[in-house]
């Protein structure tokens, strides 16, 4: 199995993210684009010491990018949600 | 928000006489609550990534800048408790007070020390029952020859004088070339000056050069002048230059007479103009026999009431009276500083004084009083109260007003208490 910081990329830390964390206990990271709701759940664990209830993952595409008469696309990404179990919690500002 | 803080415990010491030593205590929710402000406050300022302005959640604002905040909130709350202290304690700061040892953990009490130094309570038993000799002396006629002797020396009329060389009280227009770096390709220019012989407006050597010559009549001197102009008396070095008698003018003094009295306004006859300046220089004996009496009662009162000023109050009258401008040589500003010291001593123990007894009397202005003051400025000025009003407020002089009525006030009331001869 691959390194859990080669799994979990960064956290996400936006407006949106800061709600979830509030009302759902829910945490929301930038994943390897390769990795599985498995790893991502286990990688978690790891690193913060906490128990996940749950993890939802989604997949953005990069953006398609014209320069002039060139294309291109913008690297995409994935991003999970984990969701921990009642009392347990995540510090994801630290080194914000 | 100050009235509903929880109240801060100040310990008051007496270092010195007019030192204060206050340990002040901030109980640990005031701060707490003064960082959720601050933080309040800056999250509507600032900009961050994936973040609306003004939406920035409290939890990362903390992580983000909490040094910074938590600076911010313990200033504010040193500020705040301090000024409460002073309120509190009925303190009157006169220097700027230094905060020391301040102690602060985050979560417990904010505990520091401040250090000043309060204008001093000065006690004064007796204010009356003093003998003060008011020396005022009646005007002299020489007095009064005087000042017409000035008159007429003002207004003498000048006279072109061709045949004889000036004397004292002459005035001669002469025009100075000097010769020493002068070349034959390159000749110094002239320059010209207007002197009044016997008057100091030149350099005695270059008068008796001139004193040598009538209208019209010019010679090359040698004269010796100072090596340094500041100081006449010293060493001297040989000056060649060439001296031009353009204009030579004597003063012709009109007769002391009634026409002259006319000449000069609205005088009827020279018995008129002598009693008017007999009038005026009344007017300032008296006033000077006035300055004398206050000087001499506040001076009893301070003999007999002794009390010290604090340096720091001299220092900062002296800072106010000679600011610091910029190229001064510090030494000698501080040994002019030292000079006047005495002179900054006594007039500020004089205004604590009168301060003093306008508080214990209750003497200063009414509102009344101040208006009727004012009537009398616009009255005499010939101009609407409002303007007068207006322009006072402007130039800062309503306070100077206020001062200038108590210390009449304050005055005259120890005129009353004292014997006056």
């Amino acid at each position: 199995m691959r390194d859990v910081r080669e799994v979990i990329i960064r956290p996400v830390v936006t407006e949106a993210s800061a709600m979830l964390q509030e009302e759902r206990q829910t945490y929301t990271f930038i994943v390897a684009k390769d990795s599985n709701k498995i790893e991502i759940r286990h990688a978690v664990q790891e690193l913060f010491g906490v128990t996940v209830a749950g993890v939802r993952t989604a997949n953005y595409p990069g953006k398609v990018r014209r320069v002039g008469r060139s294309t291109g696309r913008k690297s995409g990404y994935k991003k999970a949600l984990v969701k921990l179990v009642e009392g347990d919690s995540i510090d994801v500002y630290e080194g914000v | 928000m100050a009235t509903e803080a929880p109240e801060l415990t100040v310990n008051v010491e007496k270092p010195g006489a007019w030192a204060r030593r206050l340990t002040i205590t901030v109980p640990a929710d005031r701060i707490a609550r003064e960082k959720k402000d601050a933080v309040q406050r800056l999250s509507k300022r600032v900009k961050l990534p994936g973040f609306r302005q003004g939406h920035v959640p409290s939890a990362v604002m903390e992580r983000k800048f909490g040094p910074a905040i938590e600076q911010e909130a313990v200033e504010k709350v040193i500020n705040d408790a301090y000024r409460e202290a002073l309120e509190s304690e009925g303190l009157q700061p006169i220097s700027q007070a230094s905060v020391e040892n301040v102690n602060y953990e985050p979560g417990s009490d904010l505990k520091f020390d401040v250090e000043l130094e309060v204008r001093p309570e000065i006690e004064l038993e007796r204010i009356g029952g003093f003998t003060v000799l008011r020396e005022q002396s009646p005007v002299a006629d020489q007095q009064v020859d005087e000042v017409l002797q000035r008159l007429r020396d003002e207004n003498a009329a000048w006279r072109t004088k061709e045949d004889s060389t000036p004397v004292a009280g002459d005035m001669a227009t002469v025009e100075i070339t000097p010769l020493d770096d002068a070349t034959e390709a390159e000749p110094s220019k002239p320059r010209r000056y207007e002197i009044v012989i016997g008057e100091g407006q030149a350099l005695q050597a270059v008068e008796d050069a001139i004193i040598t010559l009538k209208m019209g009549e010019s010679a090359e001197f040698e004269v010796d002048l100072p090596e340094n102009p500041e100081e006449p008396a010293g060493p001297t070095k040989p000056h060649r230059m060439h001296i031009n008698v353009v204009e030579l003018k004597t003063p012709e003094y009109a007769p002391l007479d009634d026409e002259f009295a006319k000449s000069l306004g609205d005088f009827d006859s020279l018995a008129v103009l002598r009693e008017r300046i007999a009038e005026d220089l009344g007017r300032e004996t008296e006033k000077e026999a006035e300055r004398g009496v206050r000087m001499q009662i506040v001076q009893q009162i301070i003999d007999a009431n002794p009390f010290e000023v604090p340096q720091s109050m001299v220092r900062g009258y002296l800072d106010q009276m000679m600011p610091t401008r910029e190229g001064a040589d510090p030494a000698k500003l501080e040994e002019l500083r030292m000079q006047m010291w005495p002179m900054a001593e006594t007039a500020l123990k004089r205004s604590m004084v009168v301060d003093r007894i306008a508080e214990m009397e209750a003497l200063r202005p009414t509102a009344a009083e101040m208006d009727a003051r004012i009537d009398d400025m616009a009255e005499r000025m010939g101009r609407p109260r409002g303007e007068v009003i207006a322009q006072l407020r402007k130039a800062g002089r309503l306070v100077e007003l206020e001062q200038e009525i108590t210390e009449e006030k304050v005055f005259d009331y120890l005129k009353s208490l004292s014997d006056i001869q």
